[in-house]
């Protein structure tokens, strides 16, 4: 049916709901009779005063907001693939007052039941006794497994934070899709699109009276707080990342900052006398409760499942001993079971004595007789979903596949009943979506979110509303999220803010950094700086390989080649400038730049130096503010336009370049600026600090050293005052002459040039004497120190005049300044490998002891 | 029959291992047919945290954590149990298998409905083809089970070689049906996996066996490690233990430690190091019988 509502067809709006067709179910915007539902009429009333061209200006407004914010499923993906960004749609999935509280009770009670059958299912097991439920239910479950069998010592309730996907029935009431209470995910997202929603439409906001997901958030908090046995006054709560591979990792991110949490992974943490503790630059301290972002059965590979290094050994036992309060319990795994609806309205009966409020769709679980018969006999109307819902094992919609394959699973049914459901095909309800310049209705499908605790349970007045679209460009589908808005009868109280959340804490205390994090964060100083230099160098060829320096043809020529050869020496990016072929190569070079800049599978090329920094900086995300993290969105946009324009010629690039080395300087005036100069701060420091040293040095060798030409060398020094950005400060304090012993005062032993080698070791000397040391002597220097300390005196008593100092004999042009690059070389190896003896050493991989029969 | 028990474990690692968690399952469960009088467990280096604890199914468990440095882990468990006889004329007189499938299913009583947790797959008994095949001729219709599931132990024990080294845990049953020879973890997988196609409960036993012959009978295989055998639950019988490695209903020679769905519940020793490059594992398992009279004499003047 085609709907032209009378009302609108004059409206600023009728352009975007023509061809607005209904399907038969339920619609969120229009009644079967054509007229706009009452909880609509308002924002109909608002969207067509807007208009129709600031509808998509907001629209484009909102994917700009997300894009920078970095919300996307996946953050690791590299820069090759596009991610898919976590797309929103500027309709809010609406919920009246009087609805929002029949589903509020509904969702309530859901908790509560499911809490009561998870502490039956790994204590007593009453409920199989009591013929309530068949035991092949969760014995022959994926995710059962002995370990679960009287593990918790703590009467808590089980349950914590749980969310259940619903959707609308023909006849508008809400039915149940899935329960997800192993590791919920979604609650992130919800209050990334409120924010940007409310950002975006703030008119539409003021004029509805929208309920708050704030007050929800304090009470997950506190019953978060409430499962601490350990230090229950001010608990330890860490998120346990579920690895950052996975595809919400963004949502974690978010959420624990949101909420107050330590995000860490399982090798972030160990478990010592039975008691889990993040382990810290300074050494272990305990958690109290963990919120779990990793599936039950791979939280422990000494009990669990041994082929998983997502978890932390010795977890369960730690759990076992009373020490560690979890959300949620281990075994819910079990909990996310289709075979589970059929029996749940008796189960509410038992175990309530009151009738299920929220339905699921029909469903037949085949590990029982009866039920599996009527499967059978209704194959071909059936939908065979796995007993456990997950996106790996597939769903089949019988009539839609062939006699073979209907054959197959009819076999594979039969000979493990109780892995399969039989459902009959849903379609939920549509809501209005907006997609360029339309407004169609789409298939619907809300996540709802709820805490609890032994007592009281919250359902969050809002939601995670998703509907599929299919890509552009391939068959691939892909989700847009909504909005959910309940609306709300009571004026709104006045938003708090998220630091209202929880007491502010005490800052983190030095030595508080977990050691993975300060390894990241040593990486990103090293990447940011390399990708930076070797930028420089690059910069300075494509200068010359255009040949705009005043030099003579034959002069620039060999700049060029020195140049090339030092960059392919430095970064390893240009292997063909060093090769057989080199000669020829560097001849015509254009190939070889074109790769070493954009090649991201080459290493030592800039884009993969870029990719790794993003990397880095995506595995600490949380340690970045807004705006820093909105520079790295804008150096992954770079990389990403790189990657699809595929025939750049060299002439063109240069653009590119220079806005990395701005969006570079971007960060690390951010860093400078905008980060607390703490532990995390000095890592990162030290990291480029380091890189820039070693950088340093290999320009000089292989400029000053390694390939030196006296006719040349006047030109060969102006480019490297270019390259370390010392150019203006050598005229300005010279006014002499290039000469080779003023430039290497300047480049390596000048201590008050930011660009110098000196400079570096200084820095390094520095942060050496502030690094953590509540493991060592504390009146020594650390040995960090002392090798700083040695390569800053070697500079300090370096005399300009004799390392600048030619020699006559053939190979080494530069005796004392090879000799003494060569000794500070060394040493800054030793202090990388002593600052990762001493702080990232905790990283080691675990492996499982060998057994036999 | 009295039996003092050392099983010892070593682990040597060519590098450091800085920390260890582990779990031991070796202490062996007093039932109706034998009794743990003595037990005790040496390890080093030594723990910094050991604790006891029981499983799922009734067996009991110790954790224990290793902070020092070391290149070699010792555990020594010694025990000390009392075994007896067991009346062996049940195996004439058991109902027609058909029908404890059907009991083992519709009985309510309560340890025969936590007890339908023995007749699924487990990680370990993986069921196939080639295992239903060759299990359905011990299964004609009507025989009484017991009589059925003894002919299986003993069409097992001729039809497959014994041969130490052949296998290892990772050696999928598929595997070991093709090539005919195993380990006594293999056929007890195997008879495990052949009688819960068949639709009965079947659990997997881990223990020790006396080794020295009494005179005039061959040596039983299975000295010098842990053994393994299964049982199968007979409605109103409880649980009858067979040993397929040795085509005999195990008695009063075989000592039970644990008992799960399969090997992967009662594992010996497990862990997880840190450190420690490779390692090389040594087992061995000292079963002594003693005297009757020597035992009783201890405690008397």
């Amino acid at each position: 049916m085609i709907v032209s509502p009378h009302a609108l067809t004059t409206s600023s709006l009728s352009p975007f709901l023509e061809g607005y067709q209904l399907s038969s179910g339920w619609d969120e915007l229009f009644a079967a009779d054509g007229s706009v539902r009452p909880a609509w009429q308002e924002i109909i009333t608002f969207l067509e005063q807007m208009g129709s061209r600031q509808l998509e200006s907001c629209r484009i407004e909102s994917q700009r907001l997300l894009r920078e914010s970095g919300v996307t499923h996946n953050l690791y993906g590299g820069t090759k693939t596009p991610k898919l960004p976590w797309e929103l749609d500027l309709l809010p999935y609406v919920i009246t007052g009087p609805e929002w509280s029949l589903l509020e009770r509904g969702l309530q009670q859901r908790i509560v039941l499911l809490g009561m059958i998870l502490t039956d299912l790994t204590g007593p097991e009453k409920l199989f006794r009591d013929g309530l439920l068949p035991p092949e239910l969760f014995f022959a479950h994926p995710a059962w497994h002995p370990t679960w069998h009287n593990l918790r010592a703590s009467g808590a309730f089980p349950l914590t934070f749980c969310a259940v996907d619903l959707a609308r029935r023909s006849d508008g009431g809400f039915a149940v899709l899935a329960d997800y209470c192993d590791m919920p995910s979604g609650a992130g997202y919800v209050l990334e699109n409120r924010m940007i929603l409310t950002r975006v439409i703030p008119g539409l906001f003021k004029q509805l009276n929208i309920r708050r997901l704030l007050p929800f958030f304090a009470s997950l908090r506190s019953n978060l707080e409430a499962l601490a046995v350990n230090n229950p006054q001010d608990p330890h709560i860490v998120m346990m990342a579920g690895g950052l591979m996975k595809e919400a990792n963004f949502e974690q991110v978010f959420l624990s900052n949101y909420l107050g949490l330590t995000l860490a992974q399982g090798d972030d943490m160990t478990v010592r006398n039975g008691r889990l503790a993040i382990k810290t630059l300074d050494g272990l301290r305990p958690v109290d409760v963990i919120l779990r972002r990793v599936a039950d059965i791979d939280c422990d590979s000494l009990e669990l499942r041994g082929d998983c290094c997502q978890g932390v050994t010795g977890l369960m036992h730690a759990l076992r001993r009373g020490t560690l309060g979890m959300a949620n319990a281990p075994g819910t795994g079990m909990l996310e079971n289709l075979g589970l609806i059929p029996y749940l309205p008796e189960l509410c009966r038992a175990l309530l004595g009151e009738d299920l409020l929220l339905p699921s769709i029909a469903t037949w679980w085949c590990g029982d007789p009866v039920q599996r018969h009527h499967v059978i006999a209704h194959f071909n109307d059936m939908v065979i979903k796995p007993l456990r819902p997950m996106a790996s094992e597939p769903v089949t919609v019988v009539s839609e596949v062939s006699h073979a394959v209907r054959e197959q699973l009819l076999e594979r049914i039969k000979r493990n009943p109780a892995l399969y459901v039989g459902q009959l095909p849903f379609q939920p309800g549509t809501a209005p979506v907006l997609s360029a310049g339309r407004i169609e209705p789409k298939s619907v499908v809300v996540r709802s979110f709820i805490t609890a605790n032994r007592k009281e349970r919250e359902v969050l007045p809002g939601g995670l509303a998703r509907f599929s679209v299919q890509h552009a460009h391939s068959k691939e589908q892909y989700d847009v999220s909504k909005g959910v808005w309940i609306l709300s009868d009571e004026p709104a109280p006045p938003t708090p803010r998220a630091r209202d959340l929880h007491p502010i804490e005490a800052p983190l205390l030095v030595g508080e950094l977990p050691s993975r994090v300060a390894e990241n964060l040593f990486w990103i100083g090293r990447y940011a700086e390399r990708a930076e230099y070797a930028i420089r160098i690059m910069r300075t060829i494509l200068l010359l390989w255009h040949e705009e320096s005043s030099l003579p043809e034959d002069q620039s020529q060999q700049c060029l080649k020195i140049l090339l050869v030092t960059f392919a020496r430095i970064t390893g990016g240009a292997p063909a400038f060093l090769g057989e072929d080199a000669e020829s190569r560097l001849a015509d070079p254009e190939e070889t730049l074109l790769a070493a800049i954009l090649n991201a599978d080459q290493p030592g090329s800039i884009t993969s130096m870029l990719a790794a920094l993003v990397r880095s900086t995506q595995m600490v995300r949380e340690r970045f503010s807004l705006d820093t993290w909105q520079v790295i969105q804008q150096i992954i946009k770079g990389l990403e336009g790189m990657q699809t324009s595929r025939d750049y010629r060299l002439s063109e690039i240069r653009r590119e370049i220079d806005l990395f080395i701005t969006l570079l300087m971007a960060f690390s005036g951010q860093i400078m600026e905008s980060m607390t100069q703490g532990q995390g701060w000095r890592f990162l420091n030290s990291g480029r600090r380091l890189e820039r040293a070693i950088y340093t040095i290999g320009l000089v060798e292989g400029t000053m050293i390694k390939q030196i030409q006296t006719q040349h060398e006047n030109a060969v020094l102006e480019f490297l005052l270019i390259i370390t950005d010392s150019l203006i400060t050598f005229r300005r304090r010279y006014r002499s002459r290039l000469e080779a012993r003023p430039v290497l005062d300047l480049i390596l032993l000048d201590e008050t040039n930011p660009r110098s080698l000196a400079f570096q070791i200084q820095a390094l000397d520095e942060h050496a004497a502030h690094l953590p040391r509540s493991r060592r002597m504390p009146s020594y220097r650390s040995p960090e120190g002392r090798i700083t300390l040695d390569a800053l005196s070697a500079l300090r008593l370096a005399d300009p005049q004799l390392i600048s100092v030619t020699a006559r004999e053939e190979g080494t042009h530069r005796p004392n300044l090879e000799e003494l690059l060569l000794h500070i070389n060394g040493l800054l190896s030793v202090y990388s490998a002593t600052l990762s003896s001493s702080f990232f050493q905790h990283t080691q991989p675990r492996k499982q002891l060998a057994a036999i029969f | 029959m009295h039996y003092h028990i050392t099983h010892r474990t070593q682990y040597l690692y060519n590098e450091p291992v800085s920390l260890s968690h582990n779990i031991l399952l070796l202490t062996p469960r007093t039932t109706r047919f034998q009794q743990l009088n003595r037990f005790e467990t040496r390890i080093d280096p030594k723990p910094s945290l050991m604790e006891e604890m029981s499983d799922r199914f009734g067996n009991s468990k110790r954790y224990f954590e290793i902070h020092e440095s070391h290149e070699v882990l010792n555990i020594t468990a010694r025990s000390e149990v009392t075994t007896c006889r067991r009346d062996l004329s049940i195996l004439e007189r058991s109902m027609p298998w058909e029908q404890v499938v059907r009991r083992l299913r519709e009985d309510r009583d309560a340890k025969s409905i936590l007890n339908r947790l023995f007749l699924l797959v487990s990680p370990l008994a993986e069921p196939g083809k080639a295992i239903l095949d060759f299990v359905t001729p011990s299964f004609p219709p009507g025989r009484p089970v017991l009589e059925a599931v003894w002919d299986l132990t003993g069409r097992i024990h001729q039809g497959f070689r014994y041969a130490p080294g052949s296998t290892e845990i990772s050696t999928p049953l598929h595997e070991v049906m093709k090539r005919r020879e195993g380990v006594c973890q293999d056929f007890a997988h195997l008879q495990i996996a052949a009688l819960r196609l068949m639709g009965l409960a079947a659990c997997y036993v881990s223990g020790y066996l006396e080794t020295r012959p009494p005179p005039g009978q061959p040596r039983l295989v299975g000295a010098d490690a842990s053994h393994a055998w299964i049982a199968v639950r007979i409605p109103d019988l409880g649980w009858i233990p067979f040993d397929p490695t040795n085509n005999v209903v195990a008695g009063e020679s075989h000592i039970m430690v644990a008992c799960g769905r399969d090997y992967s519940d009662v594992a010996p020793v497990s862990g997880i190091i840190i450190g420690g490059s490779h390692h090389t594992l040594e087992v061995s398992v000292d079963v002594l019988p003693v005297p009757e009279n020597a035992f009783h004499g201890s405690g008397k003047t």
